[in-house]
C-alpha cells in the first residue's frame, strides 16, 4: 500500500511513520486491514517520480480499486503511479516505531496496533487463517521456538511419538519471509532453534512442494496408510523382490533395495509408444486395475503407474518409512518415500532426463549393472542414500574379484585381435541380442539398449532404425507390439527386431510394405508414405 | 556391449581374452572415472565403440 507524504522533513521513514500515525481513523483501520493481509508499505513524497503527474494527489493512504482503470490496463490502484522510492521491510518500520520517543496517547495506541499486526500476534493470526492449521498446534509451535529447553524437549519426544502438526507449523513459519513481513524481535534465536530441529527431524517431509515437478497437476500423498487401491502383490513376485535383502538393513536401505529390485525385475511396456494408433484399445490411462497389478511378476511389462503403486505397497510395509508419495503428472507417475532422515523421489520409468543426463530408464539400467538414475535426493543431511546404494549395488549386481588397477594391467599384457575384415552386421546384431538375453534384458528394454549401442557406434555407421508396431491381441485387447525396423545402408538389408521374441530377422522390403498396407504393421506416424528402405525418423 | 562383443568374437573364431577381463572391469560402475583417459579409450575400443564416437561415449561416462 502507498502512504503519500506531503513534505520532506526528517527522512522518508520518519516522515512516513508520522503520516501513518496521523491518518484519519477510517484510513488507519483500512491500513491495519491491509497489513493483516501481509501487504507491504511504500512511503512516497508528493514530488517523487510518477507515471501520471496529472492525477490528483491523494495524501495519506492512497486509494486503490480492483481492476483496470481507463487506459491503465492491469493496474489495481488509482493515483499518480509513484516509482523510484526506497522500500522498507515491515520489520524495519516496526523497529523505527519502537524507537520513537515521547508520543501522544493516540499515536501510542496506533503504534501498539501496528506492532501487533506486524509482530508475533500478526504471524499467529495469519497462520490461524489457514484451514489446515489448528490453534493448539500453532501455540505449541510458538512454545517450541520460545526457549532452548522447549526446543530440546520437543525434538527428543518427537522421535518417539512426535506431533507432526507442530512440525508442519514450524515448516510453514519458516517458509514465510519472516525477516521482512513480520517483526520478530527474537528472530535469530528462532532461526537457531528451527535449524537445530531440522538437523534432528527430516522436515522436508512436511514441505511437500519439493516433490512437485513443474506442471504436475495431481499430488496423491499416502502418509503411512494404505492407498485407496487395495491389492495383493503376487506372492512369488513379492518373494523375488525381497530375496537377498538383509534383515538388518535400515529403512532407507530397504526402500532403495526394493526400488532397485523392482527396476531389475520389471520391464517397460513398449506398446505404450503405439497408444495413439486407432486400432489400439489397450488401456494406458493409468486407471487402477486390480487384476492387472496382481498378475505382475518377474519380467512383466509395466508402466510408471503400476511401478509407483507397487513401490508404494512395498514401502508402506517397511518399518521406519514414515511416508510414501505418489506424484501424477497427467500420464506420468513418480513415487518417493520419507524416513526420519531422508526424503527421496523415485522414477523407475523415467520420462525425463535422469540424474546422469541419459534417458535410459532404471528398468534397463538395473539390468545392465549401471548406477540408477531415477533416484532424486530431496533431503539427506547424513549422506544415507548414497551409502545405502553402495551397499545395495553389489547385492544386486554382484562383485568383481580384482581391483580395477590389477585388471587394467592384465588387459595390457594381452595382444589385441588383428583388425581387418568386414563386420558381419547381422551377426553382430544377433550377438548383441543374445548378450541382452543373457542379462535378462528383453522386450522394450532390449530395444532401448540396442538403440543406445547404435548411437554409440557399436554397430558402425550407416545403420538406421525406427519403431514399427505390429498388431496383436493381449488379454483380449487390441494393441501394438513395439518392434524395431533396421535398415543397413551399406548392404541394403532390412531387418526387424522383435523384442518380445528376442529375435532379429531379415525381411524383404516388399513383404513389409504389404503388411503396412494391410495395417498389420504401422509406424507411429500413421500418415507416413510407405517407402521401405527409407527410414525417416532414425532413432 | 562387451558381452555381445564376446559372443561375436566367439562366433567369428577370434580371441575373447581381452573382453573377458573387461567384463570383470565393468563390474565397477565408476570404472571410467577411475581410469586414465588413455586406459578408458583402450577399454572402449575393445568393447567395440566406433572410433568416431569414443570421445563422446567417454565424456558421457565420466
Amino acid at each position: 500500500m502507498n502512504i503519500v507524504i506531503r513534505t520532506r522533513t526528517t527522512g522518508r521513514m520518519q516522515d512516513g511513520i508520522r503520516t501513518l500515525l496521523t491518518l484519519g481513523e477510517k484510513q488507519f483501520a483500512e491500513a491495519i486491514g491491509r497489513l493483516r493481509d501481509r501487504e507491504g508499505i511504500d512511503f512516497w513524497y508528493v514530488d517523487d517520480k510518477c507515471k501520471w503527474p496529472d492525477e490528483p494527489i491523494q495524501l495519506g493512504l492512497e486509494r486503490e480499486i480492483k481492476g483496470d482503470v481507463g487506459d491503465r490496463t492491469g493496474i489495481e490502484f488509482i493515483g499518480r503511479g509513484w516509482f523510484g522510492g526506497e522500500r522498507f521491510p515491515r520489520r524495519q518500520i516496526i523497529e523505527a516505531l519502537n524507537g520513537l520517543g515521547d508520543i501522544n496517547e493516540d499515536a501510542a495506541a496506533r503504534r501498539k496496533r501496528l506492532q501487533e499486526v506486524c509482530g508475533i500476534d500478526g504471524l499467529v493470526r495469519f497462520l490461524s487463517l489457514r484451514e489446515e492449521i489448528d490453534k493448539t498446534s500453532i501455540e505449541n509451535a510458538m512454545k517450541v521456538l520460545s526457549s532452548d529447553e522447549e526446543m530440546e524437549a520437543f525434538t527428543k519426544a518427537f522421535t518417539k511419538c512426535g506431533d507432526e502438526r507442530v512440525v508442519k507449523v514450524l515448516a510453514d513459519i519458516f517458509k514465510l519471509s519472516l525477516g521482512s513481513d513480520f517483526y520478530i524481535p527474537q528472530l535469530l534465536q528462532w532461526k537457531y532453534r528451527f535449524n537445530f530441529i531440522q538437523k534432528q527431524i527430516n522436515m522436508d517431509k512436511y514441505i511437500m512442494s519439493d516433490y512437485t515437478s513443474p506442471g504436475s497437476s495431481v499430488l496423491d500423498y499416502h502418509d503411512r496408510k494404505p492407498s485407496e487401491e487395495q491389492f495383493d502383490v503376487n506372492p512369488m513376485f513379492r518373494k523375488e523382490v525381497l530375496a537377498g535383502m538383509p534383515q538388518d538393513f535400515s529403512p532407507e536401505q530397504k526402500a532403495l533395495y526394493v526400488y532397485a529390485k523392482l527396476s531389475k525385475l520389471l520391464k517397460f511396456n513398449g506398446r505404450f509408444l503405439f497408444r495413439d494408433n486407432k486400432s489400439v484399445n489397450e488401456d494406458f490411462s493409468g486407471a487402477f486395475n486390480k487384476e492387472r497389478i496382481e498378475r505382475i511378476q518377474k519380467g512383466s511389462e509395466i508402466l510408471c503407474y503400476d511401478f509407483s503403486r507397487l513401490f508404494e505397497k512395498f514401502a508402506n510395509e517397511i518399518e521406519g518409512v514414515t511416508g510414501v508419495v505418489i506424484e501424477q503428472d497427467k500420464l506420468h507417475w513418480k513415487c518417493g518415500f520419507y524416513t526420519d532422515d531422508v526424503s527421496v523421489g523415485l522414477e523407475g520409468i523415467n520420462s525425463t532426463a535422469s540424474g546422469d543426463g541419459s534417458f535410459t530408464p532404471d528398468t534397463l539400467k538395473a539390468k545392465q549393472g549401471l548406477a540408477l538414475g531415477g533416484i532424486k535426493i530431496i533431503s539427506d543431511r547424513k549422506g544415507l542414500v548414497n551409502a545405502a546404494l553402495e551397499k545395495i549395488y553389489p547385492l544386486i549386481y554382484g562383485n568383481r574379484k580384482l581391483s580395477v588397477y590389477d585388471l587394467m594391467e592384465k588387459l595390457k599384457t594381452i595382444p589385441q585381435n588383428e583388425s581387418g575384415g568386414q563386420i558381419d552386421r547381422l551377426a553382430l546384431l544377433k550377438s548383441y541380442l543374445q548378450a541382452l538375453k543373457q542379462n535378462d534384458i528383453e522386450g522394450f528394454d532390449a530395444t532401448t539398449a540396442l538403440i543406445d549401442a547404435k548411437r554409440q557406434g557399436f554397430f558402425g555407421d550407416g545403420l538406421k532404425a525406427e519403431y514399427i508396431g505390429e498388431r496383436t491381441v493381449i488379454d483380449g485387447q487390441n494393441t501394438m507390439s513395439c518392434n524395431l525396423i533396421i535398415v543397413d545402408d551399406k548392404t541394403k538389408q532390412v531387418m526387424i527386431l522383435e523384442p518380445n521374441r528376442m529375435q532379429i530377422k531379415l525381411v524383404s522390403p516388399q513383404a513389409v510394405a504389404e503388411r503396412l498396407r494391410n495395417n498389420e504393421l504401422a509406424y507411429r506416424d500413421n500418415l507416413r508414405t510407405i517407402n521401405m528402405g527409407d527410414i525417416k525418423n532414425d532413432i | 556391449m562387451n558381452d555381445a562383443r564376446i559372443i561375436y568374437l566367439t562366433k567369428t573364431g577370434k580371441s575373447t581374452q581381452r573382453n573377458q577381463i573387461i567384463k570383470e572391469l565393468l563390474f565397477d560402475r565408476a570404472l571410467f572415472k577411475k581410469l586414465s583417459k588413455d586406459d578408458a579409450f583402450i577399454v572402449l575400443r575393445d568393447i567395440g565403440i566406433d572410433e568416431g564416437h569414443i570421445l563422446n561415449v567417454y565424456e558421457s561416462l565420466t
